[in-house]
């Protein structure tokens, strides 16, 4: 009897595991954020003299890091995302980087486009169109989209443990004289796709520009106080255990 | 009684064992376990990915075999571990990850006999003399936790743990010099395959300062044979260096200057928290002198004080224990599975100190934190690395095995006739 269970038990797994190998399919990329999300982002540390040095005076004239400079804020809105086989597209308004209160009026218009699968990019990619040199934002699962993608040398994708583009480029690699000298970046996402963390090294790990992504989820807060009077406790408990010992061996 | 006979018939006593009955089905369950996640989910994000794909570019296209672009995540050991890797690159990649894993399986056998082994080789003589609790302590290693993801992943930690624990043997049980240069190479074997047991090489020593006698002995000859043994293997992998210097360049790229070290993630050691908090605070650092700061200090004090340790019998073991740790202290990455490699030593500390010290009580504490909780740490880690971003807990347990270790080794003989 038992000898039939264990022969039925492992038929049945080797059915379960064999209907798994016929079922594996392809990742489908989605859009991670939602319509009308807002997408704020704060900058932490912009050193201007090195940004100058490194991608020249007009570094902050245009695109995503116009204005840019320390305790400013970007947001974005999400007008509409649209999905199709071949593409994945994100259309958001954005407030430019400020340092007032209140947003007042969008500053512009404007949207990311990605193939929605990584593999249909031909070519070996980089993103040297973008200011920032990393996408905002990403198409999700976000570790195994940028897995996915064939970037050139500069970029190495670590979705071990959080999705991580580190970017690695040396002085004149972009064009003559930009950038003037070797950078580093790490760019972090979020399971939403979103960059939570963008800092901009130069030489000795010095950060010339720090970005984050301005929102903190509900759970943090709870779960550190948690294990904080987890470890106080812990630690009261022992303290007393110990004297307890102390004072029945005398 | 022939010797299948024999061993058909410990089985069955070892069937008896209610624990050990759990543990042997809870270890095989890890095994379906990671065989059914690897065909749903995993296929296509883990670590066997790496290491089937290092074999196919050693033969083929060695000169990039540190070209990071060719993996899904990057392959940082020596290149001669890519021999290891050669057999199962040839196969069909599904069919590669489960004979692999299946290794891992047997190998958790293998590595059980060899503790128990070992066990009966040094267990403290104020132990109880029956196995039961010999039985409870693998028991408990089996059902580890660590095991899960060294599974899921298609890790290799248990082949180190495996030839670890064979050099120890062979160490503790023969004192010829053939034995101990033989014993010497599979320690050497382990490190080509992942160097987690690089640290071992200094405990392999046989010095001594005696503190009361102001004597120093040393048993060179011995100490000799031993670091020869265990280098030669490394060496081998220097050829490979030299004859294709670009390999050398991205070896050191890839484990100390390159940009993964410096990302953010929930390793416990002591380095990758100082890096952490300075990567969390903008704080400049260079990550090499703080791997090399915390070397020094924790690898400087654990030599010295097992240099000036106050006892001689079995204490390889600890050399041991303070090698692995050491490492897991030190090194950038320190994974949950990476506690596959230190927990057995750990059983091995437990039966070799006196019955009741009070020293097991740490060790105890941490063996069972290593098997059970830890992995709940890394959970917590995700839910508070954007304010937090520490994995300290495991961090707090590997130094307070390494207190205990070093209180043990400093305890005067008084001290320690008192706690036997």
């Amino acid at each position: 009897m038992k000898k039939k269970v264990v022969v039925l038990s492992f038929s049945f797994l080797f059915l379960l595991v064999c209907s798994l190998i016929s079922n594996v399919y392809a990742n489908e990329y989605s859009i991670g954020v939602k319509s009308e999300q807002e997408l704020i982002w704060k900058c932490n540390v912009c050193n201007q003299i090195e940004m100058d040095n490194i991608f020249g005076e007009d570094w902050d004239n245009s695109g995503i890091f116009k204005n840019l400079s320390k305790g400013k804020k970007m947001k974005w809105e999400i007008v509409n995302i649209e999905v199709n086989e071949t593409t994945v597209k994100l259309n958001f308004s954005i407030w430019g980087w400020t340092s007032r209160n209140t947003w007042g009026v969008k500053d512009n218009d404007s949207q990311i486009i990605f193939f929605s699968n990584p593999i249909d990019y031909t070519q070996e990619l980089n993103f040297s169109s973008y200011t920032s040199l990393v996408p905002f934002w990403f198409p999700v699962p976000v570790g195994e989209y940028m897995g996915g993608l064939s970037l050139n040398e500069w970029y190495d994708v670590d979705n071990r443990v959080l999705p991580t583009l580190n970017v690695e480029i040396e002085e004149n690699a972009i064009l003559p004289g930009f950038p003037s000298k070797d950078i580093k970046i790490i760019a972090i996402y979020n399971d939403q796709g979103i960059l939570n963390s963008y800092k901009l090294y130069t030489k000795g790990n010095v950060v010339i520009l720090d970005i984050v992504f301005d929102f903190l989820p509900i759970y943090v807060i709870p779960t550190l106080i948690g294990l904080m009077c987890f470890f106080v406790l812990s630690i009261i408990i022992f303290v007393i255990k110990k004297r307890k010992t102390r004072i029945f061996s005398e | 009684m022939n010797l299948s006979s024999k061993i058909i018939q410990r089985i069955k006593e070892l069937w008896e064992h209610k624990i050990f009955r759990y543990a042997i089905i809870l270890n095989v369950f890890y095994f379906i376990l990671s065989i059914i996640l690897f065909f749903a989910y995993y296929q296509e994000k883990n670590d066997f990915i790496i290491f089937y794909k290092v074999g196919n570019i050693f033969i083929n296209d060695i000169e990039n075999l540190y070209n990071q672009t060719e993996y899904l995540w990057d392959f940082r050991y020596l290149p001669l571990s890519a021999l290891f890797f050669i057999p199962f690159s040839i196969l069909n990649f599904q069919v590669a990850f489960v004979i692999f894993n299946f290794c891992n399986l047997i190998l958790n056998f293998l590595i059980c006999i060899i503790l128990y082994k070992i066990i009966m080789l040094i267990r403290n003589e104020n132990h109880e003399k029956d196995d039961k609790r010999i039985i409870l302590y693998i028991s408990i290693y089996l059902m580890g936790l660590p095991h899960v993801l060294n599974y899921i992943y298609g890790q290799i930690n248990l082949y180190i743990t495996f030839f670890i624990l064979l050099s120890l043997y062979i160490f503790l049980k023969y004192d010829e010099f053939k034995w101990q240069l033989i014993g010497s190479i599979f320690l050497g074997i382990s490190i080509i395959i992942k160097p987690t047991a690089f640290f071992l090489i200094p405990f392999l020593i046989i010095l001594n300062f005696d503190l009361e006698r102001k004597k120093l002995s040393f048993n060179f000859y011995k100490s000799a044979i031993r670091i020869i043994g265990v280098i030669i293997p490394v060496l081998l992998n220097f050829i490979v260096f030299l004859l294709y210097p670009t390999i050398w360049e991205g070896f050191l790229d890839t484990n100390f200057t390159g940009s993964n070290p410096i990302a953010l993630n929930f390793s416990f050691s002591i380095t990758k928290l100082i890096t952490n908090f300075c990567y969390f605070y903008n704080i400049p650092f260079n990550q090499i002198f703080v791997l090399l700061g915390v070397i020094g200090i924790l690898g400087g004090l654990g030599f010295i004080i097992f240099i000036i340790k106050r006892f001689e019998k079995d204490s390889i073991i600890y050399g041991y224990a303070f090698g692995i740790i050491i490492m897991l202290l030190v090194y950038f990455d320190s994974w949950d599975h990476h506690l596959l490699n230190l927990t057995p030593i750990l059983i091995l500390i437990i039966f070799n100190l006196p019955r009741e010290s009070k020293i097991t009580g740490s060790i105890k504490l941490s063996l069972f934190f290593f098997s059970f909780f830890d992995l709940a740490f890394v959970g917590i880690w995700y839910l508070i690395y954007p304010l937090f971003p520490y994995n300290f807990t495991p961090t707090f347990f590997l130094i307070l095995t390494f207190y205990g270790i070093s209180k043990y080794c400093m305890l005067k003989q008084h001290n320690r006739k008192k706690e036997v």
